[in-house]
């Protein structure tokens, strides 16, 4: 009899099981292409690489299974410190130069009132510009002798040259420059279109109070941003630490290594050393460091959506 | 069954069929005797003389030989693109690249052994040792096939000699014979003309790569390593890599004679030369590239042997090789040498594919490359093989330069050619690169600190963990 039952019951649930697949099949039909994307660019990536990283590999061929030794070998790299310094200065340098100007900029848009869309159009035009053209625009302007326009400005106040991008100290902060000025375009639309959702009736309780620019940006728009400045912090470190193609175009890592960064250290072991397996272990390490702040990324997500 | 668990299902699923996606291609076989190999640097239609003309040799070629298939493929070696074109298989069976990347093909797996052919097709009995040096394994195994060979030279720009009045009464340019006389001509062009008078590329390891002609003029160790106790030591930190480090510092700060920019990559540094805004560039004359894309014209330029240090003159040697990728069957090697074969590439070239060497230097006379310099011979002195007694032929019938101007250079009997270091040298190459970048950039710099930092980190991260 309880045999019975339990057969019932299997059958039951097998039931519920096969009529909520079929209830959903409509979902999974919509969510399999992004499935399929994130498993074949993103999931299986990683998986193999890290698997192969336990390897000895001849090309991208595994030979020999040799559990951490390439992880020992990337700490042991008396480069390892000097780039991993250099990731961390990149995003220290992203925050100094590139944190604040999106969000001056938005407030500043919303508070216009002439003017706004072509503003809007200005801040968003590098975006749509290609990454290898901007950064051959900048690396034109920071050229270190009188064709540099830079340079040429300088000359105009009867200033000499500058080395720009081969002064080893400026080459990060001024590579930070440029890609402030790509990409500082997105986070100016989102903080934007997050101001545009303050109630109006705020802002003119505020002014009938009296209260001015600066009193209402600190009482009204900065408490409303908050959230989405930390959500945008955590982004900036996640996206800056993987920082590469900037680099590569403008200075290939260089003076010296002043400004070679992880992602393209990596790059560069596979690419021109044929070092599959430690590139592999330098990505492996990139992303458990990525992970921890992926973690508190999804926190401060949660953290934003709830209030 | 809860949702969690379908979604699991899915996955596994997606990474069953992944992993079957990630199986490596076969080879493709012969069907009915049929064989089909894939030719690497196709010229583009664009380029309509060399692509008709090649298209013309492979029609003959398929018409000679039935059961060999030709397949165009425009894929030029490129680092950015090789390792995932040999990882999924995607090669030509054969395709052309230089000297200074074999190694690395080879340690990656990625490349044929062809010994038994470069003997069947009488390579062996040619080449010189040095040259068969560069393209075997530790074993003698050999890998390709080489094409062309050069050493390295000074190229000169003519219009900035000339307006620097660096020129002889029969319209030869004077020759800077030493690297001191390298920064005396720099001082002159720069008083005279207001540009650069010698330039070096200092990335991408090409910087690297450069600085050894001058390293080992100074009295460098040739191979930048000596073996102690059975194990690699570097050994460049040394005074005579040192003060050659040191020259080329001087000629930025004190001589004035190299421009401004301590990035200057090889684009950068052609497309300078080849608008009259530097005067002297170390390179593989006659690099045809700055004719090809940079709009020189051939007469523009000249070439002459590497300047001597206080050690002696020494020029490394380089050039372009064949290689066929890993995994070929017997018969398609076979196939790749008949077209090599057919192409005129092969020691005994026969009467009737002489015409094909005959195009390709008729095309380069057309395209207004420099035709008229003996190069340096990879084959033997006291065994020269008639290929190369027809190219000079050629190179008589289609001269379009004026000889004079490339003579000094083509004169090798005083200078010593070098290979390049017999371990890790993309890696020293790109050590050396930051060392150069540094003089560069930063007149403080130390020169011998470089180097010591440079020798550190070679030994460290990469002789070290030499097995």
């Amino acid at each position: 009899m309880k045999l019975h039952n339990n057969q019932t019951a299997a059958l039951s649930k097998r039931n519920k099981t096969i009529g909520t697949i079929i209830r959903d099949m409509g979902a999974w039909v919509l969510i399999l292409p992004t499935l399929l994307i994130l498993y074949f660019f993103v999931l299986r990536p990683i998986i193999v690489g890290a698997w192969y990283s336990l390897h000895e590999m001849q090309g991208f061929t595994i030979k020999e299974f040799v559990g951490l030794e390439n992880y020992t070998r990337i700490l042991a790299d008396t480069q390892f410190p000097r780039v991993l310094w250099n990731t961390v200065q990149y995003v220290l340098w992203s925050f100094i130069i590139g944190f604040v100007p999106p969000i001056i900029l938005a407030i500043m848009m919303n508070e216009m009132v002439h003017l706004k869309g072509w503003f809007k159009f200005s801040t968003y035009f590098p975006c749509i510009v290609p990454m290898v053209a901007a950064t051959m625009l900048w690396f034109y302007m920071y050229l270190p002798n009188e064709s540099g326009l830079l340079n040429t400005l300088l000359a105009h106040f009867g200033i000499e040259p500058f080395e720009w991008l081969q002064n080893d100290k400026f080459t990060i902060p001024l590579i930070m420059i440029t890609c402030t000025w790509k990409g500082s375009g997105g986070s100016v639309i989102i903080y934007l279109a997050s101001l545009q959702g303050v109630n109006q009736e705020l802002y003119e309780a505020t002014v009938i109070d009296g209260a001015g620019f600066l009193r209402r940006i600190r009482t009204i728009a900065i408490p409303h941003l908050s959230g989405i400045i930390l959500l945008n912090a955590v982004r900036q470190i996640i996206g800056i630490f993987q920082i590469m193609a900037e680099p590569m175009t403008m200075t290939d890592g260089g003076p010296n290594g002043a400004s070679m960064s992880i992602a393209l250290w990596a790059y560069k072991t596979a690419f021109i050393d044929f070092n599959a397996a430690t590139s592999l272990s330098i990505g492996v390490i990139t992303f458990f460091l990525l992970v921890i702040f992926t973690v508190f990324y999804f926190a401060v997500q949660n953290k934003v959506q709830t209030d | 069954m809860s949702k969690k668990k379908i979604l699991a299902v899915i996955l596994s699923m997606i990474t069953a069929a992944g992993m079957l996606g990630g199986c490596e291609q076969k080879q493709e076989t012969a069907v009915d005797g049929q064989i089909t190999i894939r030719v690497g640097g196709w010229p583009l239609e664009t380029d309509e003389k060399a692509y008709a003309a090649r298209m013309e040799i492979k029609e003959e070629f398929e018409t000679t030989y039935p059961n060999i298939k030709i397949v165009p493929d425009e894929w030029g070696f490129d680092l950015d693109t090789f390792l995932p074109k040999a990882v999924s298989g995607q090669l030509p069976d054969i395709y052309i690249t230089s000297f200074t990347e074999i190694k690395r093909i080879i340690q990656s797996g990625y490349a044929c052994d062809i010994s038994e052919y470069m003997e069947k097709y009488k390579y062996t009995e040619y080449l010189r040792d040095d040259i068969m040096d560069l393209i075997s394994d530790e074993n003698g195994s050999i890998y390709a096939v080489p094409k062309t060979s050069y050493a390295m030279g000074l190229m000169i720009n003519m219009n900035l000699f000339t307006e620097a009045g660096l020129i002889n009464e029969d319209g030869t340019p004077m020759i800077p014979d030493t690297w001191e006389d390298v920064a005396e001509f720099s001082k002159i062009i720069k008083e005279k003309t207001g540009k650069p008078g010698f330039g070096m590329s200092t990335m991408n390891n090409v910087g690297g790569w450069h600085f050894l002609n001058l390293a080992w003029g100074y009295g460098t160790n040739k191979e930048f390593v000596k073996q102690e106790n059975g194990k690699w030591v570097a050994d460049f930190a040394t005074p005579e890599c040192i003060e050659a480090l040191q020259f080329v510092k001087d000629l930025r700060w004190v001589h004035g004679a190299t421009p401004d920019n301590a990035l200057l990559d090889f684009d950068e540094m052609y497309k300078l030369f080849a608008t009259d805004q530097l005067a002297m560039i170390i390179a593989s004359p006659p690099l045809n590239a700055l004719f090809d894309q940079y709009g020189m014209t051939n007469t523009d330029a000249a070439a002459v042997k590497m300047p001597a240090g206080p050690a002696g003159r020494f020029a490394q040697i380089g050039g372009e090789i064949q290689v066929m990728k890993n995994g070929l069957t017997e018969e398609q090697i076979d196939a790749c040498f008949k077209w090599l074969e057919f192409n005129g590439v092969t020691p005994e070239v026969s009467e009737d594919r002489k015409k094909n060497i005959d195009t390709e230097y008729r095309i380069q006379n057309e395209k207004g490359y420099v035709v008229g310099i003996r190069k340096h011979s990879m084959w033997k002195a006291d065994n020269v093989p008639p290929v190369r007694q027809y190219e000079e032929e050629c190179i008589e019938k289609y001269t379009n330069v004026n000889p004079e101007l490339w003579k000094d250079y083509a004169d090798f009997s005083k200078v010593t050619v070098v290979p390049e270091p017999p371990i890790s040298c993309q890696q020293l190459y790109s050590l050396l690169d930051g060392c150069i970048q540094s003089v560069f950039a930063d007149e403080s710099a130390d020169p011998k600190a470089l180097l010591e930092e440079a020798a550190n980190n070679y030994q460290v991260n990469y002789l070290d963990k030499e097995k």
